[in-house]
């Protein structure tokens, strides 16, 4: 645990939040007849989201308190909370089917109580 | 770190790592739910625009179904009502020519059977032309409107002229007749509603369109008005002008000139030139 970087973990979390936010940008933006949350990209990109958010003030002051009891305690529960979630959410994401491609997108009809995706073919 | 140095003793470290770890969360997921709900409204309203066009299409589509069984029952009724017994009569008289044999009865009754049968001639000639004028197919719309106008001024009680600016070149014959109705179909309803004097129409062209426009100076009506009796059920005219426009990939317009005083309906039509 010694060997915890705090920095190359900050940054590569904010640089991930920063592409995800990108990519919800991008679906609040296109003009798109499936509900987002129908794929199984927006369960992946959202698994990713809340984790590293979650986890983010965890990892940049682990380098330096890693040592304190307090701050292990803490640790331990904050991290396995959002590891739980994350797997929660990657096993949902799993679970749907493919996101369609643009050609054989079909329009959504029932989609609000559905979590998994029907293609016709 | 920096912040967890600075904050010094009075801020715990557990306090920043709880609340900061909150704080990214509940942000998370507030990203994450103005999405969703975001996109879930722009979804219902797409869908809700598109229920609205299917309706209109359905109900453009009854209308020219009406329509066309409106044309058909009024071509039975006159041929049934009108040509039918113009044809029993003749044949009447030619039955009569087999019992008198008297040559002056007979030419008598062959002349009244030749006269009823040319007035059913006249009769058939008059529904074929209503159903597709000959001008129109022969000489092209400026012909027919100028046919049609010089037919309407015969009434005495309402002036029409026309006057076609740009029309060197035809257009292809399905818009022709297209244009050819939705004008006949402006002209009855201002001859029918507006109580008018007078009705000009112009036709010039721009570019890749043409443009008819319709001037009179009786009670009009206006784009709102026009797209609102479009949606009601009544209004099958103008459902049927709003038709023929969408074929034709036009557009019309309904509005009145600065003087308050004539109405205006313009129509936009992309030329097709006639091979």
């Amino acid at each position: 645990m010694n060997g915890f970087d705090s920095i190359a973990s900050g940054v590569e979390s904010i640089f991930i939040i920063l592409l995800c936010i990108y990519y919800l940008v991008i679906q609040l933006k296109g003009i798109n007849n499936l509900f987002v949350y129908s794929t199984s990209n927006f369960w992946i990109i959202i698994t990713f989201l809340i984790y590293l958010s979650g986890t983010f003030f965890l990892y940049i002051m682990a380098e330096n308190m890693i040592m304190t009891k307090g701050f292990l305690a803490q640790y331990i529960v904050i991290n396995s909370v959002f590891n739980i979630l994350k797997n929660i959410l990657l096993s949902i994401a799993m679970l749907m089917k493919p996101t369609p491609t643009e050609e054989n997108k079909q329009k959504n009809e029932d989609w609000d109580d559905f979590l998994s995706h029907k293609f016709n073919n | 770190m920096f912040l967890l140095q600075a904050s010094g003793n009075s801020f715990s470290v557990s306090n920043v790592l709880i609340f900061g770890t909150i704080g990214m969360f509940v942000m998370a997921i507030t990203l994450v739910s103005v999405v969703v709900f975001h996109q879930r409204r722009v979804i219902k309203f797409n869908k809700q625009l598109q229920k609205m066009e299917e309706e209109k299409q359905q109900m453009l589509l009854k209308a020219s179904i009406n329509f066309q069984e409106e044309e058909r029952q009024r071509i039975a009724a006159d041929l049934h009502d009108d040509a039918g017994p113009l044809l029993a009569t003749a044949r009447l008289y030619l039955n009569e020519n087999l019992i008198h044999q008297e040559p002056a009865v007979q030419l008598q009754s062959i002349f009244s059977a030749k006269q009823i049968i040319d007035d059913s001639i006249q009769l058939i000639r008059n529904i074929s032309h209503s159903l597709m004028p000959p001008t129109l197919k022969n000489f092209g719309l400026e012909s027919a409107m100028k046919d049609l106008f010089e037919k309407i001024n015969g009434s005495g009680v309402i002036n029409a002229s026309a006057r076609f600016h740009d029309n060197r070149e035809r257009l292809k014959e399905e818009q022709e007749l297209l244009v050819f109705r939705v004008l006949q179909e402006l002209v009855t309803n201002i001859i029918k509603h507006s109580n008018a004097g007078f009705i000009h129409l112009t036709q010039n062209v721009q570019g890749n369109f043409s443009y008819f426009r319709i001037h009179h100076d009786g009670k009009g009506i206006l784009q709102k008005e026009f797209e609102r009796l479009n949606f009601d059920s009544g209004g099958l005219g103008l459902k049927n002008i709003e038709s023929r426009i969408k074929v034709l990939k036009g557009s019309i317009s309904f509005d009145i000139d600065s003087t308050q005083t004539y109405y205006k309906v313009t129509i936009e039509v992309p030329k097709e030139p006639s091979k």
